[in-house]
């Protein structure tokens, strides 16, 4: 798209918009704009320079765009990413109950292409050798770089039993595995029930469990009214926004759908054929209980998740001790890769290797003086969309300003990770809104640990869903979609 | 219109309704002065723009200005690259003005305000260095 036809429609969508002063905002709804494109500043400075990018998610897309943006025409980007599209998760569950289209939540790459002059590559990564910041794809094709960032997202595990992923999708990848699980919801019969299963974290999207719980459900008042929905959750409680998905759950909100909330859950059987569940749970007394072959009309395990096979063959992960997965460990102030030399020698062992997003590990803490009794998925840095926006961004800065000889970077103790997402409690579209939440925290960073926190007081979650939070929401999604693919 | 924040709302309300901070109102040119004297914000960025300058600026004044660059790209998921768009435009306003109100949010005591959540968790230099930033980032 031309710039001049761009600001064409920007200009149209807003005629006769009267915009509101900044006291107002967050106050009274005021309508989505579509961000404006930035040129990349022509600047050849870092010309003969080039980085490599895999995956075009949202912290791979968000780097390469980044990369441009500060970059300047000089530093050539490559993003290789085999699908034609991305599919977003944020927003997917409301596909699972007919708010949305899967289509509405594709992304192409035109942008990045046309506007931001990326290279993008179509194709499938066979390996990663982060000695020499190259990568082979699978027609053998070799790229290699000045940097590498690598943003593959997350593979799934297996489960106990006799569990298979094409009877029982999990559907935490948007894509066919979505409309596969809505499918199954819209013809399950009423009065069967749907049991979902949520894994130790951590695991993508720390709310998104609580979330497809909570509008599933509300789906099923309306439409399978004997129906029941149970939430087998492997961690000892409810991870984010305890209060307000708590308050769902009981039916303490406006539409009064009722969740069967199970904690401490241990799979010990699954069988997606006939749609069973053998596990055990600690009840609220923490007494042990346990379940033999309950039935389910929609059977949605959400299976552990870690780095994909790429990323561990390459010796960029280790162990994470809390749910035995491969993750990549990255140092806090780059996302450069902290995998050391060696056993006795803690220096970086790849430098000029990122990894990005959900495959990352961040060092992570509590705020310095904390005091608290430590609680499950906090303070880690959450595996989700916004942040590993941010989290490209960080490497793309830190990237740029490197390649152009700024050795201040190792000072720059002023980074801040923000998370946030807006949850939908209820179903809703942009025409008939339902109710949202939303959590934000900020992560500061501590240059004597060299590792983040949560600053004291976060992370900070929505009094109350509220039809305001839902238009907010797809403000919200709209933005974040375009900060990174617009 | 697409540029121009500082109306009445729809209702005929004032910008001013509700009280605002003396020192952002009254003495702006002096806390320009302090914002850019700021040990977290040293160097150029900013100065002209915050001082009421009309030059429409297309994205970063420099591209090696990187105070405040990547502290500020975390307003962009809900603010549009380079503030300008999303939720509501950042880009263009002035220094002064973007500080006022990223304190003002930071010392509310709204339960059910996300800016409000989200300027608690940085510093008062930082929050300096991110209004510095937007007001010379993209028009």
């Amino acid at each position: 798209m031309q710039r001049r036809d761009f600001l064409g429609l920007v200009a149209t969508g807003t005629l006769g918009v009267v915009t509101l002063p900044a006291w107002l905002r967050f106050v009274e709804p005021e309508p989505a704009r579509a961000a404006s494109l930035i040129p990349v500043p022509n600047d050849s400075t870092l010309k003969g320079k080039r980085v490599i990018v895999v995956g075009g998610g949202m912290a791979g897309t968000a780097a390469a765009k980044y990369l441009r943006l500060w970059g300047g025409t000089g530093l050539a980007v490559t993003l290789i990413e085999q699908a034609p599209a991305y599919t977003s998760n944020i927003m997917s569950n409301m596909v699972l109950v007919g708010e949305r289209t899967l289509s509405s939540l594709n992304y192409t790459y035109n942008s990045l292409k046309s506007w931001y002059g990326v290279t993008v590559v179509q194709g499938r990564v066979a390996s990663v050798n982060p000695s020499a910041r190259s990568v082979t794809l699978a027609n053998g094709a070799v790229y290699a770089g000045d940097a590498l960032v690598v943003a593959p997202g997350l593979e799934f595990t297996g489960l106990p039993g006799h569990y298979d992923v094409n009877l029982t999708p999990h559907a935490w990848q948007a894509g066919p595995q979505t409309a596969q699980l809505a499918n199954q919801l819209a013809s399950m019969p009423n009065g069967a029930d749907v049991v979902i299963t949520v894994p130790r974290a951590p695991y993508r999207c720390p709310p998104g469990p609580y979330e497809r719980a909570c509008v599933i459900a509300d789906w099923l008042k309306a439409n399978r009214p004997s129906s029941r929905l149970y939430l087998l959750d492997a961690n000892p409680g409810i991870l984010v926004e305890q209060t307000n998905f708590a308050n769902a759950f009981a039916g303490r909100n406006a539409s009064g759908y009722t969740v069967t909330y199970r904690h401490d859950v241990a799979i010990t059987d699954l069988d997606s054929v006939g749609k069973a569940i053998t596990y055990t749970y600690r009840d609220d007394a923490g007494v042990s209980k346990a379940v033999t072959a309950q039935r389910a009309g929609v059977l949605n395990p959400i299976p552990p998740m870690q780095a994909p096979a790429i990323l561990r063959d390459a010796g960029l992960c280790t162990v994470n001790t809390a749910n035995g997965m491969q993750y990549a460990p990255v140092q806090a102030l780059t996302f450069e890769s902290s995998v050391p030399t060696s056993a006795t020698n803690p220096a970086p062992r790849y430098p000029g290797v990122y990894v990005v997003g959900d495959s990352s590990a961040v060092p992570a803490e509590w705020y310095p003086g904390y005091t608290g009794v430590p609680t499950v998925g906090i303070p880690a840095i959450p595996k989700a969309g916004h942040i590993g926006n941010q989290e490209g961004k960080t490497a793309a800065s830190a990237i740029v300003r490197r390649l152009r000889g700024d050795t201040t970077l190792g000072a720059e103790t002023d980074l801040v990770l923000n998370s946030a997402c807006y949850t939908p409690i209820t179903r809703g579209n942009a025409t008939t809104p339902g109710t949202a939440t939303w959590l934000s925290a900020v992560y500061e960073y501590n240059p004597l640990a060299k590792s983040m926190y949560a600053a004291q007081g976060q992370p900070r979650a929505a009094a109350s869903a509220t039809t305001r939070n839902f238009s907010d929401m797809l403000v919200w999604f709209n933005t974040v979609m375009g900060d990174t693919f617009a | 219109m697409f540029l121009s924040r500082h109306r009445t709302t729809p209702h005929g309300q004032s910008r001013g309704l509700r009280p605002r901070t003396t020192a952002v109102v009254v003495a702006g040119m002096a806390l320009t002065a302090a914002l850019v004297a700021a040990p977290a914000i040293a160097g150029s960025i900013g100065v002209s723009s915050s001082a009421g300058a009309t030059a429409a600026v297309v994205g970063p004044a420099s591209i090696s200005s990187t105070s405040g660059r990547l502290l500020a790209s975390n307003c962009y998921q809900c603010h549009g690259t380079y503030g300008t768009g999303g939720f509501e435009r950042l880009s263009g306003e002035s220094a002064t003005e973007l500080y006022g109100e990223l304190k003002e949010f930071a010392a509310s005591t709204s339960s059910n305000n996300i800016m409000a959540a989200h300027a608690a968790g940085y510093t008062d230099a930082q929050l300096r260095a991110i209004a510095v930033y937007l007001s010379t980032a993209g028009r």
